[in-house]
C-alpha cells in the first residue's frame, strides 16, 4: 500500500462559548500500519475527537489534514474517500441484510440514481469472508448479536476503500470472546497497512495490541508512541482509581490489572 | 433476487388482473370481451362489437377512476415508504405527518376562494410543506428526537389542521361550498373526470419516477446522520429533496381524491413484508401492490352496496385493523 498520514495540527474543540475546552492546541500524526488507541474515563472526549477528526463537529481552530488534504475545506464526498468510520454500535434496529449493509460502503462509487453492481457485491463478500461472517450473509443486521454487528460495521467501513478507519469503542458492549475477535481483526487490517484510530475504555487492549496511545485526561490529550512509555502512575492518574501495571511471565508481555477490591474506588 | 422477481411477477399480474376487474364490474356489467375491445380501438381499428353507452361507462366513467385509484394509491404509499425511509421511522406517514390534513387545509381554501383545479392544487401544496415542516420543527423545540415525539408532533399538527378545516367548513356557505369541502374530505373518486387527472397525472408520474430514481439513496438516508455523512452523503440536501418530492405526491393525491388514510402507513408496511426492508426492492413493490389495493377498495367503495361508500371510510376500516396486526407482527421491534 502506498504511504498514508493523517496529521492534526493543533486543534482545539469546545461544546460552545463558555464551555471548557475539551482539548487544546492538540497536534499529532498516524501514518499507514499505526493503530492509536485513545484511553480515558468516561466522558472525557475521546469520541468527540473521532467525531472532529470526521468533522460531524467543526474545530475552533487547527486543522487536520489527511495525505495533504485539509479534511476541513473539502466536501463530504472527499472527505468520505479518506476516512471511514465504524459507529459505536450500529443500529439494533437495522433491518437490511448484512450483506446490503456492508454493500453501503459503497456509497461513493455509487451514482445518485442507481446502485451497487456485481462488482461490488462480489468486493462485499470478499469482506464478508476476510471478517469470517460468510455464514450471515443473507440476515437481517437487527438479528444478530453485538459482535457479530460490530464486525459487519467493520465491514461497511473496508468496503468504503480508504486507508484510514476511525472505530468508536469498538469492543465496549462486547463479551470477552467477541472483544477478541475484533481486536485480532483490528491488528490483521492494521498488518495489511490500514491505519486505525479507536476509543476503549480499556488499557489492556493497548498493550495487547502493541498500539500507540493517547490518553485522554480532560482538557488534552498525552501521546505515546509505544504502549511501553505508559507507567503505572500516569495510569493511574489518568483513571483515578489503583492500577498495577507489571510484566507478566506467564503471557510474555506487560498487563494492567486492578490489584485489589476493598478500596471502594478510592480517588488517587 | 429469485424470490423477488418472482413475488414481483405475480404481484404485477395480479394488479392487471384487477385493472381489468375493475372496469368490468359495477352496477352496469360490461363483458370483459367487450371492455377489452373497447380499450384496443383506442390504439386499433377493430370492428365495433359494442354499443355507446358500453363505451361511455367503460372510457368515460370507469377509466378515469380507476386511473384515479392507482395515482392516488402510488402518490400516497411511495411518499409514506419515502418519508417512513428519510425520518428512520416506520410509523409516519402522510396522515400521520400531518402532511395530508395541511395539504387538506390548503385545499379548502383554494374551494373557498373559488380557485381553478390547478389553483387548488397549488395551496394543497403549500398546506402540506407548511404542515410538514411544522412537524419538523416541533421535535427541535421540545428537544428530543425519538421516533414517538415525531409521531406525536406529526398529531399535533394533524390536529391543528383539522381544527383549521373546521373553520373553514364553519364559515362555508352551507349550500354550496360546505358541501363541496365535506363530501370531498370524506375521500372519494367518484367525481374523477379525465380534466382533473389531467392535472394531477404528471405530478404524479414525474414524482414517483424520481423516487424510484433515487430509492437506493433511501437505504442510506435511512442510517443515522453521522453514518450517512461518513459514507459521504449530504444528508440535509437529499433528506429536503425527498421530503419535498413526497409532500408533493401526497399533496398531488389530496387534491384528486380528498383525504384517504392509512394508505400512506399499511402499503409500505405490507410491501416490505412480501420483499423485505431494501428500498430498491421495496419502492417497485410499493407502486403495485398500493395501485391493486386502492383499486379494490373503490371496487368495493362502488359495487358493495348500491348507495357508494367513501374511499376515505372504506380505508379506514380496512387501514386499522390491518395496522394493528402488523404491529402485532412486528411486536419484537418496538
Amino acid at each position: 500500500m502506498d504511504s498514508f498520514e493523517l496529521s492534526v495540527d493543533s486543534i482545539s474543540f469546545s461544546y460552545g462559548k463558555g464551555e471548557p475546552n475539551i482539548f487544546t492546541d492538540l497536534s499529532f500524526s498516524v501514518k499507514a500500519s499505526d493503530t492509536l488507541a485513545l484511553l480515558g474515563r468516561n466522558g472525557v472526549g475521546k469520541s468527540t475527537l473521532l467525531s472532529c477528526l470526521m468533522c460531524f463537529q467543526p474545530v475552533q481552530s487547527g486543522h487536520i489534514y489527511c495525505n495533504g488534504v485539509d479534511l476541513g475545506s473539502v466536501s463530504i464526498q472527499e472527505r468520505a474517500k479518506l476516512i471511514a468510520f465504524v459507529p459505536q454500535i450500529i443500529g439494533a434496529d437495522i433491518p437490511y441484510t448484512v450483506r446490503d449493509y456492508i454493500s453501503f460502503g459503497a456509497t461513493l462509487r455509487t451514482g445518485m440514481f442507481s446502485s451497487p453492481g456485481k462488482e461490488e457485491f462480489q468486493k462485499t463478500d470478499d469482506i464478508l469472508e476476510m471478517l469470517g461472517i460468510t455464514e450471515l450473509r443473507d440476515k437481517p443486521c437487527r438479528d444478530l448479536s453485538g459482535g457479530q454487528r460490530q464486525l459487519v460495521a467493520i465491514g461497511r467501513a473496508l468496503l468504503q476503500d480508504t486507508r484510514l478507519l476511525l472505530m468508536d469503542e469498538p469492543t465496549s458492549a462486547l463479551d470477552i470472546r467477541n472483544q477478541v475477535i475484533v481486536l485480532e481483526t483490528i491488528e490483521q487490517l492494521r498488518t495489511q497497512g490500514y491505519a486505525i484510530i479507536f476509543t476503549t475504555h480499556v488499557p489492556e487492549q493497548a498493550l495487547l495490541l502493541n498500539s500507540r496511545v493517547g490518553l485522554c485526561r480532560g482538557g488534552t490529550i498525552d501521546f505515546y508512541d509505544s504502549v511501553s512509555d505508559l507507567t503505572v502512575e500516569v495510569l493511574e492518574r489518568i483513571y483515578r482509581t489503583k492500577l498495577s501495571l507489571f510484566y507478566s511471565e506467564t503471557v510474555h508481555r506487560t498487563v494492567c490489572v486492578i490489584p485489589q477490591l476493598g478500596q471502594k474506588g478510592e480517588i488517587l | 433476487m429469485y424470490h423477488y422477481k418472482r413475488t414481483m411477477m405475480i404481484a404485477i399480474l395480479v394488479c392487471a388482473g384487477i385493472f381489468l376487474l375493475s372496469l368490468v364490474m359495477g352496477r352496469f356489467f360490461i363483458p370483459v370481451q367487450e371492455v377489452w375491445n373497447i380499450l384496443l380501438s383506442r390504439f386499433l381499428v377493430i370492428p365495433i362489437t359494442w354499443d355507446a353507452s358500453m363505451y361511455n361507462v367503460v372510457m368515460e366513467i370507469r377509466l378515469p377512476r380507476v386511473l384515479g385509484a392507482i395515482l392516488v394509491g402510488v402518490a400516497l404509499a411511495v411518499s409514506g415508504t419515502a418519508y417512513q425511509g428519510v425520518f428512520r421511522n416506520d410509523l409516519v406517514s402522510p396522515d400521520l405527518l400531518g402532511v395530508s390534513h395541511g395539504a387538506s387545509v390548503g385545499a379548502c381554501l383554494g374551494i373557498l376562494l373559488h380557485l381553478s383545479l390547478y389553483g387548488v392544487a397549488v395551496c394543497a401544496f403549500i398546506g402540506g410543506i407548511v404542515a410538514v415542516c411544522l412537524t419538523l420543527l416541533l421535535p427541535r423545540l421540545i428537544q428530543n428526537q425519538s421516533r414517538i415525539v415525531l409521531v406525536l408532533c406529526g398529531i399535533i399538527v394533524s390536529g391543528f389542521m383539522s381544527a383549521i378545516i373546521g373553520l373553514l367548513k364553519y364559515i362555508a356557505d352551507p349550500d354550496t361550498e360546505l358541501q363541496d369541502i365535506v363530501y370531498w374530505q370524506l375521500g372519494s373518486l367518484a367525481k374523477v373526470t379525465w380534466d382533473n387527472l389531467y392535472y394531477v397525472l404528471p405530478i404524479i408520474v414525474v414524482g414517483t419516477i424520481a423516487i424510484v430514481a433515487l430509492r437506493w439513496r433511501l437505504n442510506i438516508l435511512s442510517l443515522s446522520d453521522q453514518e450517512a455523512q461518513s459514507l459521504g452523503v449530504n444528508v440535509q440536501r437529499e433528506r429536503i429533496v425527498i421530503i419535498g418530492i413526497s409532500t408533493l405526491l401526497t399533496a398531488a393525491a389530496v387534491c384528486l381524491s380528498g383525504t384517504i388514510g392509512w394508505v400512506g402507513l399499511v402499503i409500505p408496511h405490507l410491501s416490505r413484508m412480501l420483499v423485505g426492508h431494501d428500498h430498491k426492492k421495496l419502492i417497485p413493490a410499493t407502486i403495485v401492490v398500493s395501485a391493486s389495493f386502492l383499486m379494490v377498495a373503490d371496487l368495493f367503495a362502488r359495487a358493495l352496496t348500491t348507495a357508494e361508500i367513501p374511499l376515505g371510510i372504506l380505508c379506514g376500516f380496512i387501514g386499522t385493523p390491518f395496522f394493528a396486526w402488523v404491529l402485532y407482527k412486528q411486536r419484537r421491534y418496538f
